[in-house]
């Protein structure tokens, strides 16, 4: 009897129950993140008929890439939004790593009397603002941005955290370097673009990375400052198409056919096109973001 | 001459030195400007804006030329519409900290039964996954949701009618939408404090766990004495930081996810964020009452995140932000 106990034990003790039950719980909760994922991708593949005579399902009897099909047919406003979004996305990260990083080395430096100052100014910032509707007349009325390019670019650049990452990255390189740059006679300019600059990228890919990642995803910014007929961006295309997908729906089951109105899978379709693409790229990039999110909150 | 310039005064070399330092200086702040025009365009300038909370502002008349009103939108919001502002302010508050509260159990727990795995690989699936939502916008998430939740087509709905029972219409029954965001909430954010409590946990010296062990405390002891009290001061500064933002939301959350945040679902979901902007979108004379709300907003989080603050204080020296 006690033998045999101990016989279980042992067994027990080998394949850990405790290790197999956290593995099941994170194994139930990766699903539970997936799911959504999964149901979208499923409802752009189900056919047009399937989806009236049987509504949407996680698992489509006879997927097909009609809906892609017909996004690729008609792709030119797809194909406009997204090259809007792609431009606006690489303006904002160069904007944003430059701006912040030159902000950040200028904080960094102990020598620079204005520092302690040009720090406030920024970290104030955190703290207080004007609200969302200051913003919007301020920005549209002021600065005259409405359907301005520029209102999705510059507004968001600066960010408090993101100097703060930057700037206690530049103060963990060794000192030495600027000290021997400043002895050979270096200007500040050629110390941050030839020296700091190419010695952060770990620090910058950061920055970069959660700049393009907001500013793809950006919603709120395109809706409040851009009419109808007017450049759209991917994710503004997307919430308009959100908007109507009652009608469409309404008008293919009415009709009976697809036409050339775009149907919900095709609507599905189009919002997988914008999502799936940044899921299949980030746990390249992940690494980077991880680190800076350690940092930051370290710092906050 | 080069004899001559080293025998200068000391006096008119450390002017020599100042010069040098003044142009440091002066290098320096240039690298600061462009980031300083931005501030001042996009944060400072809207500050300007708040004067609208207290004007009946009028496209035409400009911000300055607008009529001054004193308080009068703080109190025709306050009292005129007493009991939607208690609706309001109800549905901010409290979703936020019931959210904010099941999030940081959550993720404690999950950002320490993360670190008691060992095998490398299925760490990184893991956090690769758990993380994804981050990644999404409300825009796109908003489409799964309806795929799940349409009244006619929704595959949630299709379960229901294949189990015998009614369909739901999730988008016009108020009742469901606490929970349906809060599902919402912790699919978005439940990956970032895991990660970060996982991370933290990273920084353990290891030697303490391999002393607990030798000294014959399991698991559970382990994480009670030595992983808990780790992390807890960071922990604390985060949720100082959330109670912060406690009178903001997540307003695309509930704009997206809500399907617009119809008519019939506000008495659930309508946060102080999409009131004030569908005062925005759809109202211009409100104006001046949002500003107002919004300034009180932000008032409100100042203080809230001062007296969250001092309280952290006195229980943990170290989590306190400031």
């Amino acid at each position: 009897m006690n033998n045999k106990n101990l016989k279980i034990k042992r067994f027990f003790k080998k394949i850990d129950v405790v290790n197999l039950f956290i593995h099941l719980f994170f194994i139930v909760i990766s699903l539970a993140i997936l799911y959504p994922f999964i149901s979208m991708l499923s409802v752009s593949l189900l056919s047009e008929k399937e989806l009236l005579q049987e509504g949407y399902s996680v698992w489509p009897k006879n997927p097909t890439g009609e809906a892609y099909e017909a996004v690729f047919k008609n792709f030119q406003p797809i194909a406009k939004a997204l090259l809007t979004s792609l431009m606006v996305c690489v303006a904002t990260t160069l904007l944003t790593v430059m701006l912040n990083a030159m902000y950040a080395y200028a904080v960094s430096r102990p020598t620079f009397s204005a520092r302690r100052i040009i720090n406030f100014v920024l970290l104030f910032t955190m703290f207080f603002g004007g609200g969302a509707s200051a913003s919007y007349i301020v920005n549209v009325s002021w600065l005259n941005l409405k359907n301005n390019l520029l209102i999705l670019i510059v507004p968001g650049t600066m960010g408090a955290m993101s100097v703060i990452i930057i700037r206690s990255f530049f103060q963990g390189l060794p000192y030495g370097l600027v000290e021997s740059a400043k002895l050979d006679g270096a200007s500040e300019y050629q110390i941050f673009f030839q020296i700091m600059l190419p010695l952060s990228t770990p620090a910058l890919g950061t920055i970069a990375i959660s700049a393009f990642i907001g500013s793809w995803n950006s919603y709120y910014a395109p809706m409040m400052y851009f009419d109808y007929g007017k450049a759209t961006t991917l994710s503004l295309y997307l919430q308009r198409l959100l908007q109507h997908m009652e009608q469409y729906k309404n008008s293919a089951s009415l009709t009976g056919t697809l036409a050339d109105v775009p149907s919900a899978s095709m609507a599905m379709a189009v919002a997988c096109i914008t999502v799936l693409p940044m899921v299949l790229v980030f746990p390249w990039f992940q690494k980077y973001f991880v680190k800076g999110m350690a940092i930051g909150a370290v710092k906050a | 001459m080069k004899t001559k310039a080293l025998q200068k005064t000391p006096a008119s070399r450390t002017n020599g030195i100042k010069k040098l330092q003044r142009k440091d200086n002066w290098q320096l702040f240039s690298l600061s400007v462009p980031g300083l025009i931005v501030l001042a365009l996009f944060s400072y300038l809207p500050m300007f804006g708040i004067v609208l909370a207290f004007k009946d502002y009028v496209a035409y008349d400009g911000i300055f030329g607008s009529r001054w009103v004193g308080f009068d939108n703080f109190t025709v919001f306050f009292t005129g519409n007493a009991d939607y502002f208690k609706t309001l302010l109800t549905n901010t508050v409290g979703l936020n900290v019931l959210y904010l509260a099941v999030n940081t159990v959550i993720t404690i727990i999950m950002g320490m039964l993360l670190f008691e795995l060992k095998n490398r690989l299925t760490i990184r699936v893991y956090q690769t996954i758990v993380f994804l939502p981050f990644i999404v916008s409300w825009v796109g998430a908003a489409y799964a949701m309806k795929a799940n939740l349409d009244l006619n087509y929704g595959i949630v709905n299709s379960f229901l009618k294949d189990w015998g029972k009614d369909a739901i219409s999730w988008y016009t029954e108020p009742q469901h939408w606490t929970w349906l965001l809060m599902i919402c909430y912790l699919w978005k954010k439940v990956g970032h404090g895991t990660i970060v409590y996982y991370g933290n946990l990273m920084s353990v010296d290891t030697s303490l766990f391999e002393a607990a062990r030798l000294d014959g405390a399991n698991r559970f002891q382990i994480m009670a004495n030595i992983s808990w009290p780790h992390i807890r001061p960071i922990v604390i500064s985060f949720t100082i930081l959330s109670l912060g933002g406690v009178f903001n939301s997540d307003f695309g959350m509930f704009y997206y996810m809500t399907d617009f945040n119809p008519h019939k679902l506000r008495s659930r979901t309508d946060v102080i964020d999409t009131y004030i902007i569908r005062a925005l979108q759809t109202d211009p004379s409100s104006i001046g009452a949002s500003t107002a709300i919004g300034l009180m907003q932000s008032i409100a989080g100042f203080i809230v995140l001062m007296l969250v603050n001092k309280i952290a204080s006195w229980i943990d020296e170290k989590g306190t932000v400031f």
